[in-house]
């Protein structure tokens, strides 16, 4: 019976009607999040406005047909236009290319009329989807109420088709309006790039000539965050504030200045004012970067809202450029939708294509092996490297002739791709890079260290009979968990051991991830930072660093423990990111706004010294557990706490419950520790 | 006892309050008092002291160092001390090592590094002339002033605290009293008259005011020794104290773990 439903299912499914139902579906899914509704209201309510453009071969005829079909709607706010129908998209043949920046540079400092394509097939299609574009701006001018209340934005974004811009205003209305139909056309996760950069030179412009004050420029920059955040619900991925809209600020330049304006400052100030979990500021870094923006990256932070985030371009950078990105690229660096560095526009490097589980081949060996066969500490990490090799080849293989769907609307902003008339993720775009994020090295690490101090160095357990605990998940042995959780040092500690055994492992993966490569003659990379903690931890089994069956892995580059602050940013910084392991390294730790704003030169001293020796990058977490669990179990209480997640914000109470509990813990941890 | 080795039972990496900048904390073990508040009370006895955790495992309070041992530990953060933050000796009663710490303190000392004491200077005074020269600055506990009291409830003689109180201002070495608030040994009001005359006295201009606290109660249970808990003090008698020590000239900062 099963069996037939699921056929109907599946055959419903292929239908137009069946396809509304889905997009309903999976809309409500995302609704419901944020307010408990019933699905067969929602679909009854909404059915009429759904619609899904069937996939035809032409990219840019279905795109046109979805601008021609969407309801105009725009979120009502004081300066700009911005709209998006949310219960219209395209049907895909492929996976979507998304978790991206395009580049606004273009956007703001050029025409579309002028990024012409020199391959006369390439440029009917080019002009096949400008002309959508175009289309949609006539459709919002015939439309009287439009005309009355958006002119002004209307005449931005039509100049759009023949001019630069020409005001602060004009600019941002223009990343509005290709912003909007980036979600509408199915991307996530859409990232802003180096916005203080781009704005700067027509915000100085119209100061200097006296049509913009700092104020007005302030109150257009909240009204575009508060814009941005309207469709929340819509944008998050997995979980509510996931949206990708961050916004890169400050950085070194090739003379190795750090570059920065009034807008770096101001972005900065509205996140503090404003309060709201998106969209994100990300502060790149260096030790020479002006005191007063480093102390107001940390104001921000000690608010709590999880931003800016930290990365540190004196490591970066480097890597970036040995790994093979163009000088100038490499200078101009943004991130994905969390933190692995991206080249905006130039590239279609999926960045979070999956997440690399250092557990999973760990338990595998302990599952496979004859473990009585092993009589050191060195013949198990050799062993468990095979397994790691078998691992990346399985993970790997799969992705090396994976092919996204085409996509004229991002190859339009990729100059590389107009030149040789090619769509950017088909052999248009400068770099064709993939990514992966990973978890678990800290569990395995920890478990190797357990291994070596009870089974090799002390003799107390046998290794067959430390597993078979395991494998109880420590039921009845609680002290002896405890105690392998107390392992120290551990993963964390700068001890010259941990760091030996750390760099190894993941020289063995970034040697073997060097034999593959992608689709279109790019390299893959990936880092020790992963949204995959929870995920993963729940599919893992006990692990021998007395982490029980299903718990998550620690978040980014942590400790459990609760290290002092200085010797887990050293342990950061004397891990190895050389080659190809720059794909996003997070130090993650906890500490009370108080503590944060008591202290703040010595935050900064310590992050200057930092930047100077090789950190990567870093997230600081600013709650204390007694807020958070107080906020537990009254949510009303707490409406606008935010708290950082894996590399956003959210509200607290946004977040389901393994998060909060998580949060909690560790908060409780780095409490206790002090 | 050698002298050419040292006891310590924690050395603590980035330490904020204990002296300016970022800092690492040695903790001796070895006391001359028993102040009933100690929040170090593994520290009070001069000797390697072991005691079973938690989970049933057996560890020890105290371990011994060589000078280089001990070097190597305390410049690991070096990156992060920058011109004022360094490392600071505390305990415990750090000069009860002074013979031991010598070779360490002055090695760090020409290798250019900033040095802290905390100290009650319940200590022979050549301890103290020992250190003095390669010392940046020296943090002083004012607890109880009353002779009798001193001595039965600290088991301090006040004399030498007052003699070494006058060494460290004829050395001109850099001292920042500090003040524990401990309802009501400390602050009780005889108490607290005589600090306030003693500060005017000795020329003080500026002290810190610790608020006592009880975050040593792990560290009592699992030593099996009984800890008085001490009460919180209001903000009331903080105020009392910061006003009065206006009165007489002396700037007081209240201290936040």
């Amino acid at each position: 019976m099963n069996m037939i439903l699921k056929k109907f299912y599946r055959q419903i499914k292929k239908t137009s009607f069946g396809k509304r139902i889905v997009l309903l579906r999976d809309l409500h899914e995302k609704y419901d999040r944020k307010r408990a509704t019933s699905s067969i209201r929602f679909i009854l309510k909404n059915f009429n406005k759904t619609y899904v453009v069937k996939k035809c071969n032409s990219k840019s005829r279905q795109i046109e047909k979805l601008l021609q079909k969407i309801e105009i709607t725009p979120v009502t706010n004081e300066y700009f236009f911005y709209s998006i129908d949310c219960f219209k998209k395209l049907e895909l043949k492929n996976a979507i290319f998304d978790n991206y920046t395009i580049d606004y540079t273009p956007i703001v400092n050029n025409s579309l009329n002028q990024l012409v394509s020199p391959i006369e097939s390439y440029e009917t299609e080019r002009k096949q989807i400008v002309g959508a574009l175009s289309a949609y701006v006539r459709r919002l001018k015939k439309d009287q109420t439009m005309q009355v209340e958006y002119s002004t934005a209307i005449v931005a974004m039509e100049s759009i088709f023949t001019r630069k811009a020409q005001s602060f205003y004009e600019a941002l209305q223009r990343i509005l309006f290709i912003n909007q139909f980036l979600w509408q056309t199915n991307h996530k996760l859409n990232g802003f790039g180096r916005l203080d950069k781009i704005l700067y030179p027509l915000y100085k412009k119209d100061i200097e000539q006296g049509v913009l004050t700092r104020e007005k420029a302030k109150a257009l920059l909240a009204d575009f965050f508060a814009l941005l955040h309207k469709y929340y619900w819509f944008k998050s991925s997995e979980l509510l504030g996931d949206t990708g809209q961050i916004i890169i600020l400050g950085g070194l330049n090739q003379d190795g200045q750090y570059e920065c304006n009034d807008l770096t400052r101001m972005f900065i100030e509205i996140s503090m004012e404003m309060k709201l979990p998106d969209p994100k500021v990300f502060l790149r870094c260096a030790s020479n970067m002006p005191d007063d923006l480093l102390s107001l990256g940390l104001d921000c932070i000690a608010t709590g809202i999880g931003a800016p985030f930290l990365s540190n371009d004196e490591a970066v950078i480097p890597r970036l450029i040995e790994f093979g990105y163009a000088k100038e690229d490499a200078y101009n660096y943004v991130t994905s939708a969390c933190w692995e560095p991206l080249i905006a526009g130039k590239s279609c490097d999926q960045n979070n294509m999956e997440v690399f589980n250092f557990a999973k081949p760990f338990i595998q060996l302990f599952e496979c092996e004859n473990l009585e066969a092993y009589h050191s500490f060195e013949d198990i990490v050799a062993l468990y490297k095979k397994y790691l090799q078998e691992y990346v080849n399985e993970t790997l293989t799969p992705l090396e002739y994976l092919s996204f769907e085409e996509d004229p609307l991002l190859t339009l902003f990729c100059p590389s791709a107009i030149e040789k008339g090619k769509d950017i993720l088909h052999g248009g775009a400068k770099y064709a890079n993939m990514g992966l994020t990973s978890v678990a090295l800290g569990s395995v690490v920890n478990s190797l260290l357990n291994i070596k101090k009870y089974v090799f160095d002390e003799q107390k357990y046998s290794l067959k009979d430390l597993n078979d605990t395991r494998k109880k998940n420590y039921i009845g042995y609680e002290e002896l968990r405890k105690r392998l959780k107390n392992l120290y040092p551990c993963y964390g500690s700068d001890d010259e051991c941990v760091v030996a055994l750390v760099n190894s492992i993941t020289d063995c993966v970034s040697k073997e991830f060097e034999k593959y490569s992608t689709q279109h003659g790019g390299n893959f990379k990936f880092g020790l930072s992963s949204p995959g903690y929870v995920g993963c931890g729940k599919q893992t089994p006990a692990t021998f660093d007395g982490r029980n069956d299903g718990d998550p892995f620690a978040t980014h580059i942590s400790c459990d423990m609760a290290l002092p602050t200085t010797e887990l940013m050293q342990f950061g910084m004397k891990l190895d990111y050389s080659k190809n392991r720059f794909n996003g390294n997070v130090l993650d730790f906890f500490v009370t706004s108080d503590f944060l704003k008591k202290n703040q030169e010595k935050y900064k001293q310590l992050l200057r010294a930092s930047f100077s020796n090789g950190l990567y990058q870093l997230q600081m977490n600013v709650v204390d557990s007694k807020t958070l669990i107080a906020a537990k179990e009254n949510p009303d209480l707490f409406p606008h706490l935010v708290v950082r997640v894996w590399g956003f914000s959210a509200y607290f109470n946004d977040l389901p419950e393994e998060y909060k509990e998580l949060l909690i813990k560790r908060a409780l941890e780095s409490e206790n520790a002090v | 006892m050698s002298d050419d080795k040292i006891l310590v039972s924690n050395i603590q990496r980035f330490s904020l309050h204990d002296g300016p900048g970022i800092r690492t904390t040695v903790f001796l073990k070895g006391c001359t008092l028993k102040c009933p508040w100690c929040s170090n009370p593994e520290n009070i006895r001069r000797e390697m002291q072991s005691y079973q955790t938690e989970t049933g495992e057996y560890k020890t309070y105290g371990h011994w160092f060589t000078v280089d041992a001990l070097y190597e530990q305390v410049v690991k953060d070096v990156i992060f001390y920058g011109e004022s933050g360094g490392i600071t000796y505390s305990g415990g009663e750090p000069l009860m090592q002074a013979k031991g710490l010598l070779p360490l303190v002055e090695r760090l000392h020409k290798d250019g590094f900033h040095q802290c004491v905390e100290t009650a200077l319940f200590i022979d005074g050549e301890k103290l002339r020992l250190l003095i020269p390669f010392i940046n600055r020296f943090y002083v506990d004012v607890k109880i002033l009353e002779e009798e009291q001193c001595a039965h409830i600290l088991g301090g003689k006040l004399h030498t605290y007052f003699e070494n109180v006058k060494i460290l201002q004829e050395a001109g070495v850099e001292t920042v009293f500090r003040l524990p608030l401990i309802p009501e040994y400390t602050t009780n009001e005889k108490n607290r008259e005589k600090i306030l005359a003693f500060l005017k006295e000795y020329d003080v201009q500026k002290v810190e005011l610790l608020k006592g606290h009880n975050l040593g109660a792990k560290k009592y249970r699992l030593l099996g020794l009984e800890q008085y808990i001490v009460p919180n003090v209001s903000d009331e008698i903080i105020f009392w104290y910061v006003e009065n020590l206006r009165k007489i000239g002396v700037l007081a900062e209240v201290c936040h773990i």
